[in-house]
């Protein structure tokens, strides 16, 4: 059994081991696994960025300080990864402009009421920028707009009036027609 | 529907979305080399360096020996060139090791970025199209002092250590022609491999600006 020490107490101590980061990994991987499908639209390329935002992550350990909560690090590194990526990005566009559906999306062997959930959810969402699709990430994931903050670099008041223009966004592209489809 | 109903649906969604690789496929992982952009970058760079290693290496190596080390000058001539190759390809990673910042807020790490991408393709322009002129001068300079008889017979060389105005002017004249010619070249080259990567990033950038209240 792997011991449970907090990431803050590897950062004082300047030191994780692997399995330690395993273990790390294995407890926040639903974060990653949201940010991968959110910026993502192929099985393929969802597993790329996986593995990108992992290596970025075990790489930028080293440079964690106490200076934030170990999931607000998590989540700009692979927010990180996810969005500045571009070349790799205008490739996933290209990709996903041909084809799309639920069941690349999430385990072929979902319920239909659940692919249908996803695929609303999803077809709202790809309709977003990639900042908004950040923003709104982190509202789902219920993050404080302190939290949202320290994670994006904005200020509060700039996050309060974007994610207003964000629901009124997804407000109108539902009364448009069902997100697109 | 609106976004809290969205919150709903996300919050039950959580473990179906992408496969987690295994403990074992985790370790290996961080044994890989990354994929971005910038490491990649990174790697084109020490490529780059390596081969200019090999190759004025070779050169130096071969003129030390060849010709009974006649034109042992062309040695140094190298060995100089090298260092000042090794320190261009030293900034250039440098500047490349100042965009690994995945640790910091996301629009504190794209500035970051930009401003970096900005500096690396300035010194990219400025110092390999320096590089190109002051390689001539460096190799004509050799030229001359090694085979004069062969340099003499060629106009563009002083003839017994007289420089006329009329050459200092050509002289100028052509450098100008090949820094321009070099820079323009330089100039296509940089921006046809990092442009499309700072507008993408002054996009995301300006996504990130201060909206003004309405």
């Amino acid at each position: 059994m792997l011991n449970s020490r907090p990431i803050e107490m590897f950062a004082l101590q300047g030191t994780m081991t692997q399995d330690e980061f395993i273990q790390l990994i294995h407890q926040h991987k639903g974060l990653i696994q949201k940010i991968c499908t959110l910026y993502c639209q192929t099985l393929h390329d969802r597993q790329d960025l996986f593995q990108e935002i992992i290596i970025q992550l075990w790489k930028s350990l080293p440079k964690f300080r106490n200076e934030s909560k170990a999931s607000t690090w998590m989540y700009r590194v692979a927010l990180n990864t996810a969005i500045s990526d571009l070349r790799k990005k205008q490739i996933r566009i290209r990709a996903s402009t041909t084809d799309y559906n639920v069941s690349d999306i999430a385990e072929v062997n979902e319920t239909s009421d659940q692919a249908e959930k996803l695929e609303l959810l999803y077809s709202a969402l790809r309709q977003l920028s990639d900042i908004e699709k950040a923003l709104v990430m982190l509202y789902l994931d219920n993050k404080s707009y302190e939290e949202m903050e320290d994670i994006l670099g904005i200020n509060q008041n700039n996050l309060r009036v974007k994610m207003n223009r964000i629901k009124e966004k997804l407000r109108n592209l539902t009364k448009a027609g069902s997100y697109g489809y | 529907m609106d976004i809290e109903h969205l919150k709903t649906i996300w919050v039950d969604l959580e473990e179906t979305l992408v496969k987690v690789p295994g403990e074992e496929n985790i370790a290996n992982l961080l044994t890989r080399s990354s994929k971005s952009i910038i490491a990649k970058m990174k790697r084109n760079v020490m490529t780059e360096l390596l081969l200019v290693i090999l190759l004025f290496g070779c050169v130096a190596v071969y003129y030390f020996f060849a010709f009974h080390g006649w034109f042992r000058e062309i040695t140094w001539a190298y060995s100089i060139l090298l260092l000042v190759f090794a320190g261009y390809f030293y900034r250039k990673y440098a500047l490349l090791r100042g965009m690994d910042c995945a640790g910091f807020p996301v629009k504190n790490n794209l500035q970051q970025q930009l401003i970096t991408l900005e500096k690396y393709v300035h010194f990219y322009l400025l110092g390999g199209t320096a590089l190109v002129p002051l390689t001539i001068i460096f190799l004509a300079f050799v030229f001359y002092k090694k085979m004069p008889t062969a340099s003499s017979k060629l106009f563009f060389f002083p003839v017994q250590g007289y420089f006329p105005p009329l050459l200092i002017l050509l002289w100028i004249a052509a450098i100008a022609v090949i820094f321009a010619l070099a820079w323009r070249c330089n100039r296509w080259w940089a921006y046809r491999l990092y442009g499309r990567h700072i507008r993408g990033l002054k996009e995301l950038l300006s996504q990130l600006q201060e909206d003004h209240l309405a």
